[in-house]
């Protein structure tokens, strides 16, 4: 027969291994856990052309793509020309109760490779929205020609919370190895914005 | 029968696990309590255009809110300021005088117009940048615009918003990482 103290002895032990293999549990959840402020988790819509999807805050879609190996801005400026592919994609975002910055747009190729916008035409793109108004833009992307079939646009969330998934955008260019390249200069127009009607 | 020490209900695993277990979840209630009470400002004061409202240290007047498609601009032979088709301009002037207890240089705060249906629209100078105003632009202490604790300083801050949002917008005003914070209607 076990005295009192025995096993009152062993449920402590037993008692204080059970709190430190919990306390290591949840050590190895947090270490394990990835931050939400940097690797967030997404909730992708993916969309076709002249389809609607929904980012945090607003609503946003493709409105024409076209390819190229040579755009210019301004009438004042010469053309920009490549020797790949210039994927010159119109976007259009209406924006919802708080501003939003579209700083995480990119052209995400088949092998998984992302492209960010030309900063030559920084003037067309997509920029800081308030809420409440719809703006139109140009994004030019320069890509390996091999690379532009079955390209999409992704509308990348700019941040997340931990317990919610972050809405994001992606949207197939429908682009294939027959697109025609047009011979350009294309004209690359400046970003509009107006109160959304 | 098995003997029981008395402290041994009070030392089980199964006890240990349930504390555990409690913890997680305060801890896990806590962090969302956090961080939805961040986005989410705390209610304070409403006043109007003219009224003065002390906040945490902060002596606000506000001398007008104004509303308008178009509005001057410092330079008389310019033309009028304008946003976007389909908006309007607002210009809000005020007063802010912070008392000996502010630490001007960690003076956080943020003014910016909201609408009851949650839409919030910060300040904006693309459109505005030479509108005729005081010139601080901003209700913290800037190199342009220095304050100085006990002396008053004329600010104006201007934003775009949709025409449709005209008449149904409030201009706040939050301190110290919105933990006050006064509202103000034309």
């Amino acid at each position: 027969m076990r005295s009192p103290s025995t096993t009152g002895s062993r449920w402590s032990r037993s008692g204080l291994l059970a709190l430190l293999a919990c306390l290591a549990l949840v050590v190895a959840i947090t270490a394990q856990t990835p931050d939400p402020s940097t690797d967030y988790r997404r909730r992708w819509a993916d969309v076709g052309i002249g389809s609607w999807g929904e980012v945090e805050n607003a609503s946003v879609r493709v409105t024409s793509v076209r390819l190229t190996r040579s755009a210019v801005q301004s009438t004042y400026s010469d053309p920009l020309r490549t020797e790949v592919t210039f994927v010159v994609v119109t976007v259009e975002a209406r924006v919802r109760q708080h501003q939003v910055y579209f700083d995480n747009l990119t052209l995400h190729t088949a092998d998984d490779r992302d492209y960010e916008p030309r900063p030559d035409f920084i003037a067309a793109e997509l920029a800081a929205t308030p809420p409440g108004f719809t703006r139109a833009g140009t994004e030019v992307f320069e890509v390996p020609t091999a690379r532009v079939p079955s390209a999409q646009l992704w509308f990348d969330a700019d941040g997340a919370a931990f317990d919610v998934y972050a809405l994001a955008v992606r949207v197939d260019l429908a682009l294939d190895a027959t697109t025609p390249v047009e011979p350009g200069p294309l004209q690359i127009e400046e970003t509009t914005v107006r109160a959304t009607p | 029968m098995r003997a029981r020490h008395p402290a041994g209900r009070w030392r089980s695993p199964r006890l240990a696990f349930a504390v555990a277990l409690l913890l997680a979840l305060l801890v896990t209630g806590g962090e969302g309590y956090l961080y939805h009470a961040r986005y989410t400002p705390a209610s304070g004061p409403r006043a109007r255009v003219g009224e003065t409202v002390t906040l945490a240290g902060t002596t606000i007047e506000v001398r007008s809110i104004t509303v308008a498609r178009e509005l001057p601009v410092a330079d008389a032979g310019d033309p009028p300021a304008k946003g976007p088709a389909g908006s309007v301009l607002v210009l809000v002037t005020w007063v802010q005088t912070l008392d000996e207890t502010v630490d001007v240089e960690d003076h956080f705060c943020d003014a910016a117009l909201v609408a009851d249906d949650g839409t919030t629209w910060a300040d904006e100078l693309d459109y505005t940048y030479d509108l005729r105003r005081p010139k601080s632009l901003t209700c913290a202490s800037t190199d342009d615009a220095p304050m100085v604790a006990g002396k008053p300083a004329t600010i104006g801050e201007s934003y775009v918003i949709p025409a449709s949002y005209a008449s149904r917008v409030r201009w706040r005003l939050s301190l110290d990482d919105d933990r006050h914070v006064v509202e103000f209607v034309p």
